[in-house]
Order: structure tokens, then sequence, then C-alpha cells
């Protein structure tokens, strides 16, 4: 009977400094949604450049003209760009998945692999930024510390200072690789998307959304000349049709995809923001979770509003 | 104030020319030139970090030179041989500066 009440007591004291069931589950949302930012947007880009190669294709056919020698039809949207911009997100899916398994996983085999593909990921995306970069002490030891625990399974107590440590260390770097998907989702302030009298000077850098409206407006603008020529033969004018019918379904999406965008990529670093202080803070009362639980909530709508799921 | 950026002075002529192409609309030569500015959008978006470079400033006042000639084109048709001829010369520049970073 003593045995089982020192274990009661025990299990107690382990547990007891860990995560509250609240904390769990919000650190959990916010790390799905993270993880389902990054992996649509990997599908959005990968997609966007085929539509890109393909509408170039179709304007080279309607201009019926030889490219000039340096002309690719993936223009500056090449495989090595979209490379940079894929190893950004799965940087920021590798965020998400680590305080995932953190939050709901107990087996310390999940976490150290999550934690070892989380710092590989980080790195590999900063270095591509800068080639020197080098990961400091403290980003460092919050993964050795998961990575090292030789004990098969997690006890609440660790979990939660390791999150800490890992929030503590990354929640910065994180917010700022989320800051270049912004480019990557929203126009351009003079890009000819935007009606011209609505055009600003431009504060930010192109990315792979203005790709695909470069191609876009060239396309619809290339179209409409065939169509326009009654002369063209029946087939010209379908291809130029077809044609027609991609760019305006291609602007609905530019359209839809940069409105959002920015929205999404803003909630994500409020909510990463806040996540800190969730974990943080021990005495958080239900009210400082339901301000939470609203800006994980926020976040999952934007990304449903951007997915058209 | 911070330098346009090469691709904001390409979006500039492509705006212009298709206003001038509304006014022209049988004249090849102008849809040509429209369809060129959007090439070189396609190949500048990306490529715009050696601003200092003596042939992409080159570029940007070729690209400055036939905004200004499409706008009097547009106000004068009779001007339009003369921004066709400038739209193609800033063209071939935005490729010489391009060429740099392929």
């Amino acid at each position: 009977m003593n045995k089982w009440i020192y274990s009661l007591v025990a299990a107690a004291m382990l547990s007891g400094c860990g995560l509250k069931m609240a904390q769990k589950q919000q650190v959990a949302q916010f790390a799905t949604a993270t993880e389902s930012v990054s992996t649509t947007a990997q599908q959005q880009f990968t997609s966007m450049r085929d539509k890109v190669i393909e509408m170039e294709r179709r304007r080279l056919i309607m201009r019926n003209k030889i490219p000039p020698k340096t002309f690719d039809l993936d223009g500056g949207f090449n495989v090595s760009s979209l490379a940079l911009r894929i190893s950004t997100l799965k940087a920021l899916q590798a965020y998400g998945d680590i305080l995932n398994k953190l939050a709901t996983n107990d087996q310390s085999e999940a976490i150290s692999k999550a934690a070892t593909d989380f710092m590989t990921q980080f790195e590999a995306a900063k270095k591509l930024e800068d080639t020197t970069y080098q990961l400091d002490e403290k980003k460092k030891n919050a993964i050795l510390g998961v990575i090292d625990i030789a004990s098969s399974w997690f006890i609440e107590s660790e979990k939660k200072k390791h999150l800490k440590a890992i929030i503590e260390a990354y929640a910065g770097a994180v917010n700022e690789l989320a800051g270049l998907l912004k480019n990557e989702l929203t126009l351009v302030e003079d890009s000819p998307c935007i009606k011209e009298s609505e055009r600003k000077t431009r504060t930010s850098e192109p990315g792979v959304i203005d790709f695909y409206c470069a191609s876009t407006d060239g396309l619809e603008d290339a179209s409409n000349k065939v169509l326009m020529d009654y002369n063209r033969s029946f087939s010209e004018r379908e291809f130029a049709y077809d044609s027609y019918v991609l760019s305006q379904n291609a602007k609905v999406e530019i359209t839809t995809s940069s409105a959002q965008g920015n929205k999404v990529v803003a909630k994500l670093i409020t909510a990463n923001d806040k996540l800190q202080s969730v974990i943080e803070n021990d005495e958080f009362s239900t009210e400082d979770i339901k301000v939470f639980a609203q800006q994980v909530d926020e976040l999952q709508t934007q990304i449903k509003i951007l997915t058209g799921n | 104030m911070a330098a346009k950026a090469l691709s904001s002075e390409i979006t500039e002529n492509i705006t212009e020319l298709k206003k001038l192409r509304v006014k022209t609309p049988g004249d090849d030569s102008v849809y040509n030139r429209l369809q060129d500015m959007y090439d070189a959008l396609h190949q500048a978006y990306g490529k715009e970090w050696e601003e200092q470079d003596a042939q992409y400033k080159e570029a940007k006042k070729a690209l400055d030179e036939a905004k200004q000639s499409a706008q009097n084109a547009i106000n004068d048709l009779g001007k339009t041989a003369e921004a066709i001829q400038k739209s193609a010369k800033a063209f071939a520049a935005v490729l010489a500066a391009l060429a740099l970073f392929l």
C-alpha cells in the first residue's frame, strides 16, 4: 500500500510542473496550423511554377516568335529559387512538428527525431540565405537538450522545460522566416495585377505570386490579340480561348492568395509571439488561454480561406 | 528616396504600352513590344540585386526614356514609331543587364 502511495506521489511530482491540458491543446493546435501553412504553401509554390511554365509556353506559341537565346520558360522562377523558398517552408513545418511532438507525444525517439529534423531544416534554410550562418549556442543547446535524453519516454516536466527552451531560442528566427513568406504570397505594391489607380511605391520584394502574375497578365494580352483577329484559324482561336480562360482563372487565384497571404503570415507571427507566454506562465488563466485559442482559430480560418478548403 | 527597381520600371512600361495598344489596335509592332516587356518582367523578377552595375543603370535609363516616349505617343499617335523604337532599345538593354546574372 505504501509503495502504491509513493508511486502516486512521485508521479504527481513529476507531472505537476508539466504542461496543463489547455496549454497542451493550444500548443498542439498552433503547431498543426504552422505545419498546415507550410505544406499548403509548398504545394502552391510547386503548382504555381508549373502553371508559369505552361503559360509561358502558350504565350510563346501564340506570339509565333523565336525567343531570345537567354530566354527560359521559368524566368527568375527557376528550380534553385524554388528550392530556396521550399527550404524556408520546410523549416517552418519542422518547427510545427517538434512543438506538436513535445506537446502530444511521449516517446523520446519520436521527439528526438523531430528535434534533429527541425535543427537540420532550420540551419539549411538559414544557410541558403547566408552561407556563413552558424547556429548559436542557445539554439544548439535547446535542440541538443532534447536529443540527448537517454530514457525511452519523456516526463511532462522535462517536456515543458525543452519546449520553453526551443520556443525561447527560435521564436524570433521563426518569425523572420514566416515574414519571408509574405513576399511569396502577396503581390508587390506596384504589380501589373493591381489596378493602376491602386498601385503604390514598392516596399516589398517580388515573390512566387509575382512571377505568376507576370505570366498571367502577359498570357491574357497575347490570347486577347489572337481572339480579336478574325483571320486566325478555328484551332488557333480555340487555343487562344483556352489560354484566356487559364489566365482569368489564374487572376482569381492571385487576387485571393494575395489578399489572404498577408493575413496568414500576420496571424502566424502573432500566435507564435503569444505561444511563448502561454508556455512560460504557469499561472496562465483560462481567459489568457482563450485569447491564444482565438489567435490560433483566426490563423486556421485564414489558412482555410487561402487554401479554399 | 530608394531607387526604383528594374522590374518596377518595366511594369510602368507595360502600363503605358497597354494604353497605346488600345489606341492602335491594328498595330502589331505595339503588341510585339508589349509582349517583349512581359518577357523582360518575367526575367527581371528576382534578379535585381546588382543595382550599382553600369549596365543595370543603362537599362533603367532606357526604360525611363521608353516610358516617356510611349506617354507622348498616347497623346500624339504620330509619335508611335518613335515609342516602338525606344521600347525595342530598352528591351535590348534589359536583356543585356540581366544576362550578367544568368
